[in-house]
């Protein structure tokens, strides 16, 4: 099976791949990046958690969003890239608490997007709808990735880092 | 009025292996990789202009006449050219080598289903309604069957070609020190060196050239809104004198010497336009140059007003994504010099889907590759 990650972080985009290729051998995940230099190297989208969302929001979706919801339906639709894909956000520690809103946003991107695509193909609308319920999920990672490798010494050999990749612990009194 | 309905034609010249085309009325844009053509296309045009104004010796120069046929084409294959204009077609091969054309070309003019003349390649002699005729002239057969009778169908195809102006190699140098006053006041030299002495001609002749100078300044003071108020000549200053908005001391007039590369850009752009003649068509190579995204808009929706009130066609070769996402609307109006398109360039409506269009902006797209890309090695 052929699965899309799409991500806001470069931990993410360069990590997750092989990480899900060593839990779930036999996939084909790939990672779907913002913008790729011509060396190859990768960056990520933008996180659209980067400033608190209100809880009514009334403007249109945030470009940042716009673009995850963008590239999500262009790796289904006109033409099928991937069978699944995976969207995979942060909270940022501005939207701690905040994360029903940040999900809903998410939905109501998705729902802007079904109207854009309405106003030039209304009969398109209803297979796109399906496909995305049988084949997105979106992901947001609370607390932020990045907090369960600092902020918890073991993460790392939590997460099945090699040993000889590994930090060296320091401890407070005995080390220098 | 009504823009040229036309189709060109072209197969083995020079990178394109097969052209056909027929533009959109009004702005439109054409994109692709570096090297895919984009400009060649547009040759080819200023080549069909020059043949029927000039005769082949200078319209290849005008192209630099030589390695005109592609790289990849059988040796005996000749350059290939087709115009269709309504129930008019004119067709012309030329036998090249790298160094440029290496014997007599061959030429067609159909009427309908008639054929008014007829010249092989290679050979001595051609035939004019059925009559044999010596090569004697520098005119391609058609100039001279024009100029022989005018016949009147044949005018839509002449207006077509005289009125092709090709802007691919702006001398901003030239417009900086105009050191001597070139002879044509009604349009843009392709060059623009005649710049201030077209739009003094205009502003000293309002009722020669009707709305043209004010129709420059009013759009250059919309794309240049700090920079532009007013337009002067003094008499004895070949080029202008540009003054800011509300400027009232005679010193604030900058002369065009020290002007900013876009503002002067920004005119030459305009002044192409606006001496464009009514149904004409006229290309810009890379418009986006020197110009701030703002400017870029600004001077596209001017164009786009004047295309429409003039019945012009207008062609502009770029990369600028600002300039895509302004066609979001009208993608039908964007062509691309796509690889692996049998025929070149294609609509990119053509080719992609509706719901394609909506999942990013069109300037987007372009930064991503998903459209007018060039191929990697890995591909």
């Amino acid at each position: 099976m052929r699965v899309a990650l799409i991500c806001t972080g470069k931990l993410e985009l360069y990590g997750l791949k092989d990480g899900l290729t060593a839990a779930f051998p036999g996939q084909d995940f790939h990672c779907v990046p913002f913008a790729t230099t011509p060396g190859g190297q990768m960056t990520p989208f933008n996180s659209f958690t980067s400033a608190r969302l209100p809880k009514k929001i009334l403007q249109e979706p945030d470009s940042s969003l716009s673009e995850l919801v963008g590239a999500t339906i262009d790796e289904l639709y006109p033409v099928r890239k991937s069978d699944l894909v995976f969207v995979l956000d942060d909270l940022e520690l501005c939207n701690k608490g905040n994360d029903a809103v940040v999900v809903k946003e998410f939905g109501r991107a998705i729902t802007r997007h079904l109207q854009r695509i309405h106003a030039v193909d209304k009969f398109a609308v209803k297979s796109i709808q399906q496909i995305l319920r049988d084949s997105v999920s979106f992901h947001l990672a609370v607390p932020m990735i990045e907090s369960w490798l600092f902020a918890d010494p073991t993460g790392p050999s939590k997460a099945r880092v090699p040993m000889h990749q590994l930090s060296p612990l320091l401890q407070a009194g005995c080390d220098s | 009025m009504i823009a040229p309905d036309f189709t060109l034609l072209a197969r083995d010249f020079r990178v394109l292996r097969a052209v056909e085309w027929r533009p959109e009325p009004g702005v439109c844009l054409l994109t692709g990789p570096n090297g895919s053509g984009k400009t060649t296309v547009l040759s080819a045009l200023k080549f069909l202009r020059g043949l029927f104004a000039f005769g082949h010796e200078r319209s290849l120069g005008f192209i630099k006449g030589v390695h005109l046929r592609r790289r990849d084409a059988l040796p005996e294959s000749p350059v290939h050219f087709e115009l269709h204009i309504g129930d008019v077609h004119w067709t012309l091969d030329f036998p090249v080598d790298a160094r440029g054309l290496v014997s007599n070309y061959g030429e067609t003019l159909t009427h309908g289903d008639e054929v008014f003349l007829r010249a092989a390649m290679f050979q001595q002699e051609w035939f004019y309604r059925g009559q044999p005729r010596r090569f004697d002239d520098r005119r391609c057969c058609a100039r001279f069957a024009w100029d022989h009778e005018e016949p009147e169908w044949m005018t839509p195809m002449v207006r077509f070609l005289e009125s092709i102006r090709i802007y691919d190699a702006y001398r901003l140098d030239l417009i900086r020190q105009p050191t001597q006053e070139d002879q044509r006041r009604g349009y843009l030299h392709p060059t623009g060196a005649n710049l201030w002495t077209v739009l003094n001609t205009w502003q000293s002749s309002p009722r020669l050239y009707g709305d043209r100078f004010a129709w420059v300044v009013e759009a250059m003071r919309l794309a240049f809104p700090d920079v532009v108020g007013e337009l002067e000549f003094e008499g004895t200053t070949p080029h202008g004198l540009i003054f800011p908005p509300h400027a009232n001391n005679p010193d604030d007039g900058l002369p065009a010497l020290l002007e900013a590369d876009g503002v002067l850009t920004g005119f030459l752009h305009l002044t192409a336009v606006a001496g464009a003649a009514p149904g004409s068509i006229i290309a810009f190579d890379e418009m986006e140059n020197q110009l701030h995204p703002f400017a870029i808009r600004s001077l596209l929706n001017s164009m786009r007003t004047r295309a429409e009130e003039q019945g012009l066609t207008i062609l502009l070769t770029t990369h600028s994504p600002v300039l895509m996402n302004a066609f979001e609307e009208r993608p039908d109006q964007i062509y691309v010099m796509e690889p692996g398109q049998e025929k070149l360039p294609v609509a990119l409506s053509e080719i992609r889907d509706p719901v394609w269009f909506t999942n990013f902006a069109l300037g987007r797209r372009y930064e991503r590759g998903d459209f007018g890309a060039p191929i990697t090695p890995s591909e």
